[in-house]
């Protein structure tokens, strides 16, 4: 178990939206707001760490063969459960984001991550990675949410703060409007993406010039 | 033989699965059943009183209404006209709302009860200022768009239709109301 290995992939190398392409649908559709992607990332996040810890606890238990209809029962399980909570609790979040709350039992990300991780590691490891995946996760939507709300609605934090209006950043005549509509979701992810190859890359090439220089040192020596 | 036991053991297992989640389950909505339908009846009853006129009080649900446009859910009679609930379809399935009428046939005031329009767009809908723009309409209305008065939301061209076209069957189920009761 490495806790810094884990969040970098979660984060970065090996982020759910950015990297494994997964969850696109709940990506494009509920990113026009900040609160909307907090929301959706942080209910994902909590979804994913109990599926994962569930399904690691039973992965002996269960035959491989009826694998995939157990975790599909466990998962959607979980979502109804939290989809009537926040009916109960947080109902503004739960009426914002509708029909993509009980769709989180058919997002790919945490299915993919039962079958992938938690199925063949243990119990901590498994919550780790739900984890580090869920904030993956949130962090790209809410990177997508703060780029799509200020350039199409020109606000920023809209149903969080300033009373739910947000806060005006560009004036309401200015923002363009497709931003928010569903073609501003793929530009916006395209151009996300292309940034995180770039600086996975570079990071990449940065850790290597270091080994290279220490090994340059221990030849010097 | 093995090939037996194996099935055996997947359907114990997947049924001992489901029995666990479906007990979890039990237990949250116990839980959350009270909340959930606190927050619906709430919701509902501000809206109804939310489009009253000053002064006047809701009275009880009619067990019959006349309905053109299948859009009316339900007619409450108030002290001087109708609160009248409609579901017209927007953008992202139906819009429900609530519509007052005063006994001229004016709209005293538009709520939306619960909705699925985009958000940051459609959504926008429950603000005041577009939902005033409502306040004493008569007769039948359409966005500017379609040659009528009422703004438009940007970019929610088809949310701002649903709710006129709601607003219009409330009306017209006022206005039905009006003049069989003047018969």
């Amino acid at each position: 178990m490495n806790f810094r290995k884990q969040l970098k992939e979660g984060l970065l190398t090996k982020n759910p939206v950015l990297v494994q392409l997964l969850g696109m649908c709940s990506t494009m559709a509920i990113t026009t707001t900040l609160f909307n992607g907090l929301g959706m990332g942080l209910t994902v996040t909590f979804i994913l760490i109990c599926s994962n810890v569930l399904i690691s606890l039973l992965r002996k238990v269960i035959p491989g063969s009826i694998r995939i209809a157990a975790y599909v029962v466990i998962i959607s399980g979980f979502v109804t459960m939290v989809d009537l909570l926040l009916q109960a609790f947080l109902p503004d979040l739960s009426e914002s984001l509708g029909v993509f709350i009980p769709l989180i039992v058919v997002n790919c990300i945490i299915l993919g991550r039962a079958e992938a991780f938690a199925s063949k590691n243990g119990v901590l490891a498994s919550a780790l990675d739900g984890l580090t995946q869920g904030l993956g996760y949130t962090l790209a939507l809410v990177v997508m949410c703060i780029l799509r709300e200020l350039l199409g609605s020109g606000t920023f934090g809209a149903g969080l703060l300033n009373g739910g209006e947000g806060i005006r950043i560009i004036p309401a005549q200015y923002p363009a409007m497709m931003l928010i509509l569903p073609v501003g979701g793929f530009l916006t992810l395209g151009c996300l993406i292309a940034f995180s190859q770039w600086l996975t890359r570079r990071l990449d090439n940065r850790s290597r010039e270091k080994a290279a220089g220490k090994r340059k040192e221990a030849a010097a020596k | 033989m093995t090939r037996e036991k194996g099935g055996l053991r997947a359907v114990v297992t997947l049924f001992l699965i489901t029995a666990l989640m479906a007990a979890l389950l039990g237990l949250v909505n116990s839980v959350t059943a009270g909340p959930i339908a606190k927050d619906k009846a709430e919701k509902t009853q501000k809206a109804l009183s939310g489009v009253l006129a000053e002064g006047v009080t809701l009275g009880e649900p009619l067990e019959t209404f006349p309905d053109g446009t299948g859009l009316v859910q339900a007619v409450y009679e108030t002290s001087q006209g109708y609160v009248i609930e409609v579901t017209p379809s927007g953008y992202g399935g139906e819009i429900d709302m609530v519509v007052g009428i005063d006994g001229q046939g004016a709209v005293t005031g538009v709520e939306i009860i619960s909705h699925g329009e985009t958000s940051g767009l459609g959504a926008n809908a429950v603000r005041e200022d577009f939902r005033s723009q409502f306040v004493g309409a008569t007769g039948t209305l359409a966005v500017t768009k379609d040659g009528g008065a009422v703004e438009a939301l940007t970019g929610a061209t088809m949310t701002s239709r649903a709710v006129t076209r709601g607003v219009n069957a409330a009306i017209a189920c006022a206005a039905a109301l009006e003049g069989g009761n003047g018969q």
